[in-house]
């Protein structure tokens, strides 16, 4: 089969691993799948349209724009997911609030960008050529980007007393505080660190990718796949899991045709829940 | 002055009084104990101290500031260490990476926390032999000893620990309660005991307190206790 195809399902299968990647911050100290995950995507899409393609700013300029938006909408998406989750002492109450707030969040979207896609130039126009298959700069700086992200999270949950408190506030909220763990802190500081890698990941993805106000709940979808397959909670995981659905994805779709490829992952997913399901790197759920 | 203080505590639980107007007090150097049926109060007391309960009417003083409103993670740098119960150790961390999260507080002297570590070690050997194990698959012995080293890492002014013997093997809950009485004599931590075996911990005690529906019923000297008719009657039965 055509190489090309292999490595361009591994630059979309990095896309899915970064949403996979964000989702498993939030997920680690709450256990909570933040169906508004995507819309942090749009967001960094939608800030790299409006301040390069649009205002021509400078790369850093709106870069340091980025984030410090990316962190506010991880502040409000924090408080729009655990507050009723903290005030209704529903285990599922953040079902209903994380896809609450990815609506509220697509209507904001929406309401300037009624019928933009954030496409905007490249930041490297080189392509590069990798055995004959032909690639842009920019989806190697996207795979790139996941790369350090997915391997700096893995060893801060591993080697730092910080990681350890994420886990640790993920199993037992009391235990935590009587330890003398900020819990609320934890929590707070996923969820924005969460918001600014995918919001990373939209600002950098955009020129290579379609990206429409409405599309946070698709990329969530995908992100959520790929956390699935991979097993939940994993940065291995979401990088693995990222990749596959990415890979199944670009040669289904190559072979079969467009309308196949997001059914092909949909169907992975299934099989996956059947045959593994705590994914490829989950951990077996342990009762308590 | 690490007084611990109780005053006039209630909490509701939805609609029913878990403590109902509770007082008591804990000075500094003495071992406590805390004594009662299942359901009255004893563990909602410790849960008031550390935080995770707020009271709707009532005070806590620990070391003469009143903590009733501070957040719980803060009530640790203060002082107060709290073993829950069931002990609740990480399974999916280390013994190590427990023992850590237990200096969380501690965390920017790192010759502290590693001069305390050792300490630990000396005092549970056991612990140091399965330092890279998970703590998941520790017997219950050695977890309720991770539990407590867990808490002692922050140096806590005043250790709590509800139902340490729960789920123990006779032997190894007289072990451990040595343990207790050697923290005690040793290196003069003020200790507040809940506990099921009432004779046990009377014997370990200077002073109980008995609750009974959120209150305290009786409150004396261990040595009186031990002999008290009411006492022997209520709680120390037929069970030993």
């Amino acid at each position: 089969m055509d190489l090309q195809i292999w490595v361009e399902g591994l630059y979309i299968g990095s896309v899915y691993a970064l949403i996979a990647l964000s989702m498993t911050v939030v997920y680690q100290p709450t256990r909570i799948m933040n169906f508004a995950q995507g819309e942090g995507f749009v967001l960094g899409a939608a800030i790299g349209y409006q301040t390069i393609g649009v205002w021509h700013w400078p790369v850093w300029q709106a870069g340091a724009a980025l984030i410090l938006l990316a962190m506010a909408m991880g502040y409000v998406m924090e408080r729009m997911v655990m507050l009723p989750v903290q005030l209704s002492g529903n285990r599922f109450a953040w079902i209903i609030a994380t896809l609450a707030a990815a609506l509220i969040f697509q209507s904001l979207f929406n309401l300037p960008y009624a019928n933009v896609t954030f496409g905007y130039f490249e930041f490297f126009k080189t392509r590069a050529n990798i055995f004959g298959a032909h690639i842009a700069m920019q989806k190697i700086l996207v795979f790139t980007f996941m790369v350090f992200a997915a391997v700096f999270y893995d060893q801060l949950l591993k080697r730092t007393l910080w990681g350890r408190s994420i886990r640790a506030v993920a199993h037992n909220n009391d235990t935590s505080i009587i330890l003398g763990i900020p819990t609320k802190l934890v929590i707070k500081v996923a969820f924005i660190s969460g918001t600014v890698l995918i919001a990373c990941a939209g600002f950098l993805a955009a020129p290579v990718i379609i990206v429409a106000p409405a599309s946070g709940l698709f990329f969530t979808i995908q992100g959520f796949t790929a956390a699935i397959i991979g097993g939940v909670g994993s940065p291995k995981g979401a990088v693995a899991g990222g990749l596959m659905i990415g890979i199944l994805d670009s040669v289904v779709r190559s072979s079969l045709g467009g309308t196949w490829g997001v059914f092909s992952t949909v169907m992975a997913l299934a099989l996956i829940l059947v045959v593994r399901p705590n994914g490829f790197f989950g951990k077996r759920v342990v009762g308590r | 002055m690490s007084n611990l203080e109780l005053k006039n505590l209630t909490i509701t639980y939805g609609g029913a009084k878990a403590l109902n107007g509770l007082s008591i007090e804990v000075k500094e150097g003495e071992f406590v104990a805390l004594l009662g049926a299942n359901g009255a109060g004893k563990t909602t007391s410790l849960r008031a101290i550390s935080g995770l309960l707020k009271p709707t009417t009532g005070s806590i003083r620990f070391g003469g500031e009143d903590i009733t409103k501070l957040s719980g993670y803060k009530r640790v740098a203060l002082g107060i260490g709290h073993v829950p119960e069931g002990r609740q150790i990480f399974p999916d961390h280390t013994v190590d990476e427990n023992l850590q999260l237990g200096s969380f507080i501690k965390r920017k002297s790192y010759k502290e926390v590693s001069q305390t570590l050792e300490e630990m070690f000396g005092l549970f050997p056991k612990l140091r032999e399965r330092r890279k194990q998970m703590a998941g698959t520790l017997s219950g012995g050695e977890a309720q000893m991770l539990a407590i080293a867990r808490s002692l890492m922050s140096r806590p002014r005043i250790l709590m620990l509800d139902e340490p013997s729960l789920g123990l093997a006779p032997q190894m809950v007289l072990e451990m309660f040595r343990y207790l009485k050697k923290l005690h004599a040793e290196q003069g931590l003020t200790i507040l005991l809940v506990e099921q075996q009432a004779r046990l911990a009377l014997q370990l005690a200077s002073r109980a307190y008995i609750l009974e529906r959120g209150q305290v019923k009786i409150a004396g000297l261990a040595e009186d206790l031990i002999i008290d008719k009411r006492v022997a009657e209520a709680y120390l039965g037929t069970s030993h």
